[in-house]
């Protein structure tokens, strides 16, 4: 056993973030009424109660890798006051039969013992995929640890929330132990806008320049987005000193070739064109600042067709 | 009749005693019993992580009143501090743990006002809130959790170190003292001095929170997840 004596705290299994260290999530407008919903929801337990209701307290949140499902959780908690703890699966699953189940119920021990927090279960289809018929004893661990979160998330009477890439793999039961499911798809254009804006801030873009920017970025997760504003700073400050060809050209195709898409994700149209691409032809040089530019309002027609968001609520 | 009157009497006698020790057995009965009962709670008690000794030791002391008690205490104390058995004298060790002890910090307080001087006062400075001694008109001795005066003006700079113990009492010192409404309205302030929607100061289960919250958001006109800048 790893723990002798002592209980084991929440931080023997991922980071306890802070409710004041959370950040603005940057979503689409449906994924973002569900939550405020819940908020409201939550906030409203008394007048629940009265009419024999509870809050929901279990969410899932599913989507590709990269589209800032734990800053959304991150955030919930907070607008909460409540801190996260992110729980990280190799803290939790052990290779030592019966010790993952030993773990996940010290986890639920520890949320009880430690005072109100959000449970977060990154990567959640780690412990959470399907049961299957015993070849091995292997898969008779797997099974008792899906079997000891369905016990444990049945008990529970706290705010769990799950995140996964690969929701459809999760075990049937344990999906439906989540009242609410909430799918966070690709950003959508102006979702795209606002990424590119919050992360090339200092610098910023004219408006027209933003909008080429958000189309050839279509595809892109908030991650890939993240590596590639921050590369173009990286570039502007530290270009001079390493004696690099500063030139627009050069250092857009120095930072694309260093950041590649995941795997099996799609190729952003940037990627393919690099620095020959609409946008990179758009976008002045050197990036002006962000308060150099005048502030114009953003167009008001907004493409929402790349957005999928799909909200499932309910018990059973 | 003789033989029946004796027999009579004999047999009453016989039949009272009978029902005496037979009284006894049952009382004995219900004795081992109630001790395999206790025997049960104690190895409850055991498979919880509790040591039966200690429990035992602190049921008999229930039993005492509580004048008894520490008369029996203070006597243990002194005899094992006579035998060497104490490093620290009890009152010594009382001193010792003022701080973080509320009734070591009573014993200290009341071992110092058999000393309290008839004129002049002893003013406790450590084992937490500063402590002033003193005797009243009666010559009873007195006393009562001291604030230090506040400084000459001369002396400004040293002031808010000097505050902030006497406030540690107050529970919530950061809260906003104000009701659901002032919340809301706390809430649309901190949006105009563009603070963050999640620096929020009240606590999740208070009723405020969320007044707050909205506030802020009908404030922004947002629902405090982003900007709104071409979006809608």
């Amino acid at each position: 056993m790893r723990f002798s004596g002592t209980p084991p705290s929440l931080s023997d299994y991922g980071e306890v973030l802070k409710p004041d260290e959370a950040m603005q999530p940057i979503l689409a407008k449906p994924v973002r009424d569900a939550l405020t919903e819940w908020l409201t929801e939550i906030w409203a337990s008394e007048e629940l109660a009265a009419v024999g209701l509870q809050p929901r307290r279990k969410a899932i949140f599913h989507g590709p890798p990269g589209t800032g499902k734990t800053t959304l959780a991150h955030h919930l908690a907070a607008r909460l006051g409540l801190p996260l703890a992110a729980l990280r699966p190799d803290r939790v699953i052990s290779s030592y039969v019966g010790e993952s189940n030993q773990n996940i119920g010290r986890v639920f021990d520890a949320a009880i013992a430690e005072g109100p927090v959000v449970l977060l279960f990154d990567e959640f289809e780690v412990y959470g995929q399907k049961r299957i018929a015993v070849r091995q004893s292997a898969d008779q661990h797997h099974n008792g640890v899906v079997d000891t979160m369905l016990q444990r998330f049945d008990a529970h009477d706290g705010y769990v929330i799950a995140a996964s890439n690969l929701s459809e793999e999760l075990d049937p039961a344990l999906w439906r132990r989540f009242d609410i499911r909430v799918s966070i798809d690709l950003p959508g254009p102006s979702e795209r806008r606002r990424i590119v804006q919050r992360y090339i801030a200092p610098y910023g873009l004219p408006k027209d320049a933003l909008r080429v920017m958000g189309e050839a970025l279509e595809g892109a997760s908030p991650a890939l987005m993240r590596q590639l504003c921050e590369g173009i700073k990286r570039q502007i400050v530290l270009g001079d000193r390493l004696g690099l060809d500063m030139s627009k050209a050069a250092v857009v195709d120095r930072v694309i070739a260093a950041i590649q898409p995941q795997k099996g994700t799609a190729l952003p149209r940037l990627w393919s064109h690099k620095s020959k691409d609409r946008a990179a032809e758009a976008m002045p040089w050197p990036l002006p600042r962000a308060d150099e530019i005048g502030r114009e309002a953003e167009p008001g027609a907004v493409d929402r067709g790349a957005l999928v968001v799909s909200i499932d609520r309910g018990r059973g | 009749m003789p033989a029946d009157g004796r027999d009579g009497v004999a047999s009453v006698s016989k039949r009272e005693l009978l029902e005496l020790v037979e009284r006894v057995e049952r009382i004995r009965e219900r004795k081992t019993e109630l001790n395999d009962d206790e025997k049960v709670v104690m190895a409850e008690a055991r498979a919880s992580g509790f040591e039966p000794k200690f429990i035992k030791a602190v049921v008999k002391l229930r039993t005492l009143d509580p004048a008894e008690r520490e008369k029996s205490e203070a006597m243990l104390d002194m005899y094992k501090a006579a035998v060497g058995l104490d490093t620290d004298a009890p009152l010594f060790r009382s001193v010792g743990g003022m701080g973080v002890d509320i009734t070591a910090r009573g014993q200290v307080i009341e071992a110092l006002k058999l000393l309290a001087p008839e004129t002049g006062e002893i003013i406790l400075k450590f084992g937490g809130t500063p402590v002033r001694i003193w005797r009243d008109a009666e010559g009873e001795a007195q006393s009562e959790d001291w604030v230090e005066p506040e400084p000459e003006p001369a002396a400004a700079p040293k002031k808010p170190a000097k505050k902030k113990p006497a406030k540690k009492a107050d529970p919530e010192p950061v809260l906003p003292n104000v009701d659901e409404d002032g919340a809301a309205k706390l809430g649309r302030q901190a949006f105009r001095d563009g603070e963050a929607i999640i620096t929020n100061p009240f606590p999740h289960d208070d009723r405020r929170r969320p007044l707050w919250d909205s506030g802020w958001r009908a404030e922004s006109g947002s629902d405090g997840m982003g900007d709104d800048d071409g979006d809608d």
